[in-house]
């Protein structure tokens, strides 16, 4: 911008209360998540009041953090979901940049038709597959195994398109070029094309593991062991409505707990989550 | 010849390269699509055509086909008051939802459009409720709503038991729904807003367009394009929406809360096709919801198509 020097005075008042009005906003809509903060440092007695009592007394009562961390396993529940985002997140990088180098590389019979059922698949709602899906993987012997719990994850077409975009911008004449120096389809892909490609990659690999992080239905459906359920599928079973004896402060603290690492990537990496999305989507 | 032609040719003389290899130069670009298509042949299209199929049948609770039946399935589907309830709720949720949503994000895009010194803190702010998962908001919302313990109720001085009164269930999780898309829709609607043209913009200004007339006449019909693409997938994840039924209604009621008034058409299926064992129910009910989204996203795309400003 480079006009530090002569902005007035007036109009850098008038711009300090607009980011004011803006950040007010902000914190009016994060408002859940910071009463969700606040009622985990709270006693009980702090919660059941029929007073507003927003802020709690002290951020130093740690008691229902310590519940959360004695009487579940929240460590191993956030363990589950990590196995699965992660794994899941890699899988789909790996079936969506092979599909993807097959569309944006090579001319073969065919081609239209099996895109089009890339396309295709993603008209039909995930959520409406489920009960189907469920059987299959039962039949497959797969409930309450960590692969049950990926299996549905390891594809998705959005992802291809979305790669198939970004690889079609990259030049074929540097590939025969690699190729002319004796290099292999396959070793193009492995050595020269998804090294050049991180960015699109990175962006597959963070919005997938941020989706699965915060699933629910899927695992909830092919999981009954305690062990196997992830952190989203264990913070509903900790139900202040069935009278649990963990109480609310303590629910609170696993929603708070299991809400940091999603938001944490989230945070680092938004901009690329979004840009990513976008040209997957709009562009097309 | 095709490029992969001319670098054999480099490689190799053709006569010398031997047809194993021709063969799999053949074949090569189908086994890089294998992984992919295992996938969405296993878990998108067999199960849907499988549930489509099946939907013609009538089965019994082990899932074994008794017979033929046509459209008797939809018959009785259709004719379940629970069901077309949970139709109607689904479209009422669709349409409080989606719009505001929309709005929401849209007004509040606008707000963060232009950069300043603290643009980083609140644009993240706006966009938290991306990262938040369901279940998450779901336990936060319904604490927040509890009639004795919650802040709604102690803020605004009411009495109302928020998610198991009837009169107020759905539009509970209404509310619920819309602040978990607010941050999805910001964030597409600031970046189509920071991608427009600057010049057109100040043209128009010079044009002497404000307020409201600029947003009408310019910046509405240059950010279209996101607009009808965050519509359509808006409605379409509304369409086929129940995870806050399923996890704050159905631990309580066992069904679509009070008096079936939170039932969605997805979560009717889980009630039939996962608590229940009635499938012949289920899989109608499943491929009655999907003819309904397409035909909600087509209609929405007809509707828009002139409008749309693609330039």
């Amino acid at each position: 911008m480079g006009m530090k020097g002569n902005v007035r005075p007036k109009r850098s008042v008038k711009n300090v209360l607009y980011q004011i009005l803006c950040l007010a906003v902000g914190i009016v809509i994060i408002l859940p998540i910071i009463m969700a903060v606040c009622i985990s440092f709270m006693r009980p007695e702090e919660i059941l009041t029929k007073e507003l009592h927003f802020f709690p007394n002290s951020f130093r009562y740690l008691e229902n953090y310590k519940i959360v961390f004695s009487q579940t396993r929240i460590l191993r529940f956030m363990f589950n979901s990590l196995v699965v985002a992660f794994v899941s997140s890699v899988v789909r990088v790996v079936t969506a940049s092979l599909a993807a180098f097959s569309f944006a590389f090579f001319d073969y019979k065919g081609k239209r038709l099996l895109f089009a059922l890339v396309v295709g698949s993603m008209i039909i709602p995930a959520d409406v597959l489920i009960v189907q899906n469920y059987f299959t993987t039962a039949e497959l012997g797969l409930i309450n195994t960590y692969l049950g719990m990926m299996v549905v994850f390891f594809v998705s077409a959005t992802n291809i398109f979305m790669m198939r975009q970004t690889f079609l911008s990259y030049s074929r004449s540097l590939r025969e070029a690699a190729m002319i120096d004796g290099c292999g389809n396959f070793e193009f892909f492995i050595r020269i094309l998804m090294p050049s490609n991180i960015p699109v990659i990175t962006t597959v690999f963070i919005s997938s593991f941020v989706g699965i992080w915060n699933t629910y239905l899927w695992p909830l459906l092919v999981t009954n062991a305690n062990e196997m359920r992830t952190a989203q599928v264990a913070v509903t079973m900790l139900n202040i409505n069935e009278g649990s004896s963990y109480g609310p402060g303590a629910v609170m603290a696993a929603a708070v707990i299991i809400l940091i690492p999603s938001i944490l990537v989230f945070l680092l990496l938004q901009k690329r989550i979004v840009g990513g999305i976008m040209s997957g989507a709009v562009k097309g | 010849m095709n490029h992969t032609g001319q670098i054999t040719r480099v490689a190799a003389p053709k006569s010398q390269v031997p047809l194993s290899h021709r063969i799999f130069r053949k074949v090569e670009p189908y086994l890089y699509l294998i992984p992919a298509f295992l996938f969405i042949l296993a878990f998108t299209y067999y199960p849907f055509i499988k549930t489509m199929g099946l939907s013609f049948f009538r089965l019994n609770k082990y899932r074994e086909i008794r017979e033929f039946v046509a459209f008797a399935n939809y018959a009785k589907v259709l004719g379940d008051e629970k069901f077309i309830q949970a139709i109607g709720n689904t479209l009422i949720f669709v349409v409080a939802t989606v719009p505001i949503s929309m709005a929401l994000g849209f007004a509040l895009a606008l707000l963060a459009r232009r950069r300043t010194k603290s643009s980083g803190a609140y644009e993240a702010m706006y966009a938290l409720s991306m990262a938040v998962s369901a279940s998450v908001i779901a336990m936060i919302f319904q604490l927040a709503f509890n009639p004795s313990m919650g802040i709604v109720n102690k803020l605004l001085g009411l009495d109302i038991s928020w998610l198991t009164d009837p009169k107020t269930a759905l539009l509970t999780l209404i509310i619920i729904q819309i602040w978990s898309n607010i941050g999805y829709n910001f964030i597409f609607l600031l970046a189509a807003l920071r991608g427009m043209s600057s010049e057109v913009l100040e043209s128009a200004k010079i044009d002497g367009a404000t307020g409201f007339s600029l947003l009408g006449k310019v910046i509405i019909p240059m950010v279209s394009p996101t607009l009808l693409f965050l519509l359509v997938k808006d409605i379409a994840y509304a369409m086929t929406t129940s995870s806050f039924t399923i996890i704050l209604t159905y631990p309580v009621f066992h069904s679509g809360g009070p008096n079936g008034t939170t039932e969605t058409i997805m979560s009717y299926v889980y009630g039939k096709g996962i608590i229940g064992t009635n499938y012949n129910a289920a899989f109608a009910a499943t491929m009655v919801g999907f003819v309904l989204s397409a035909a909600m996203m087509t209609l929405s795309l007809v509707l828009e198509k002139k409008k749309v400003n693609y330039a």
